[in-house]
């Protein structure tokens, strides 16, 4: 029982010996088995027609040019990655110097020309007590500051003193102030009533909850 | 003062191009029977390797090595299956420049040993094709071819045999 797998491993030996010969890359290899059997012999005359076959695919083929990338994938993507980030933070960099650049230009723009030669014509009244007020806001209301270009400030020593302290001169506008105020009033006027109606509509639906309720108790 | 692994890796990599480009190229050309497709395989090939750099271990198995990667390049594509669309004449004559054109009767000669090649592998199961392949190309042990195609080494036996003898049957009709 014991002798077909010894028959079986012994054949498929002699198999792969006569393949190996048959399909050796080197004749010398090949030499001794293929002049000692004739279907090794045969067997390798047909892996050297396949071979010559291959090759003069390859050549039909052109030579290959040898244009491995350097850089395989990932590295690639890492440059890639490396790239985007310091093209970001270049833009970045840009877009905060422009603002900051546009801001100086604003600022300059705002403050008072004191080389001017031409002072405008300014209500003294006014520009002192705008510039009291100036002083006097807080920083909550920085926005209803209205920077006043007009106000010469060297022909105006006493609103100089005051205002020393700051970068610039400001003017608190009353009139804008007013309008404010007035536009305020009315939004809260149109919440009250908006809310009263809110109201009434509620009380409404309250009411026919009732009736609904009183009418689902007491059936007629 | 350390030396640089990379570069290590680098001259190894240089020389797996130069001594097994070749047999990669050609075995997956034999393969897929499309030279640009070949080619990029071929890149894939060297990319993965570099890739897996680190973790190659050198035993001096480095054809087979490639190889085994090239195989399962194959096997991928030829699952993946994705259509692929061919350029007309026209536009690829506009595309690519005029190329060094052997003469017509050399011409005329390679392209019928390429058909020849190519009417060999369609006689071959997709298994004998391979271990073929691998064996001339990788110059592989057959006991290695096995344990690459994840098969008994009798079947790959079996398999190298009914190649070649259908590959002899094939010559022995082709040849005048």
């Amino acid at each position: 029982m014991n002798d077909m797998p010894e028959k079986d491993d012994e054949d498929m030996d002699r198999l792969q010996r006569a393949l190996e010969d048959a399909t050796a890359r080197d004749d010398r290899d090949a030499g001794r088995a293929a002049s000692d059997d004739r279907d090794t012999a045969a067997m390798r005359e047909t892996w050297l027609a396949f071979g010559r076959l291959l090759e003069a695919a390859e050549v039909a083929e052109g030579p290959w040019k040898k244009t491995i990338a350097r850089e395989p994938k990932l590295l690639r993507r890492r440059y890639l990655v490396a790239l985007t980030t310091v093209a970001a933070a270049v833009c970045l960099t840009l877009a905060i110097g422009w603002w900051l650049a546009a801001d100086r230009r604003s600022s300059n723009h705002d403050t008072p020309v004191v080389r001017s030669t031409e002072p405008q014509q300014v209500q003294p009244q006014a520009a002192k007590g705008s510039a009291a007020i100036a002083v006097q806001t807080p920083a909550r209301h920085a926005p209803l500051i209205v920077r006043n270009d007009a106000t010469p400030i060297v022909k105006k020593p006493a609103i100089q003193k005051q205002s020393a302290g700051a970068a610039c001169s400001s003017v608190w506008d009353a009139a804008i102030e007013t309008q404010i105020t007035a536009v305020s009033q009315q939004i809260d006027a149109v919440q009250q009533t908006w809310q009263h109606r809110v109201d009434d509509v509620d009380l409404v639906q309250y009411h026919i909850d009732e009736v609904s309720a009183g009418l689902t108790n007491d059936p007629l | 003062m350390m030396a640089d692994p990379d570069t290590g890796h680098q001259q190894r990599f240089d020389q797996w191009i130069c001594d097994h480009g070749k047999a990669v190229r050609g075995f997956l050309l034999a393969l897929v029977r499309r030279g640009d497709v070949a080619d990029d395989l071929c890149q894939e090939v060297f990319c993965r390797a570099w890739q897996g750099r680190h973790r190659y271990a050198e035993r001096g198995k480095t054809r087979a090595y490639l190889l085994q990667i090239a195989h399962r390049l194959v096997v991928d594509r030829s699952r993946r299956s994705e259509p692929q669309t061919n350029l007309d004449d026209e536009t690829w004559k506009a595309c690519e420049p005029a190329a060094t054109v052997p003469e017509p009767a050399q011409a005329a000669m390679m392209n019928e040993q390429v058909r020849l090649l190519h009417a060999a592998l369609d006689r071959l199961a997709p298994m004998q094709q391979r271990v073929l392949l691998l064996r001339y190309y990788g110059q592989m042990e057959f006991q290695e071819i096995a344990d690459t195609l994840q098969t008994p080494l009798n079947t790959a036996l079996s398999h190298c045999r009914r190649g070649l003898e259908t590959l002899r049957k094939l010559l022995v009709e082709t040849t005048p």
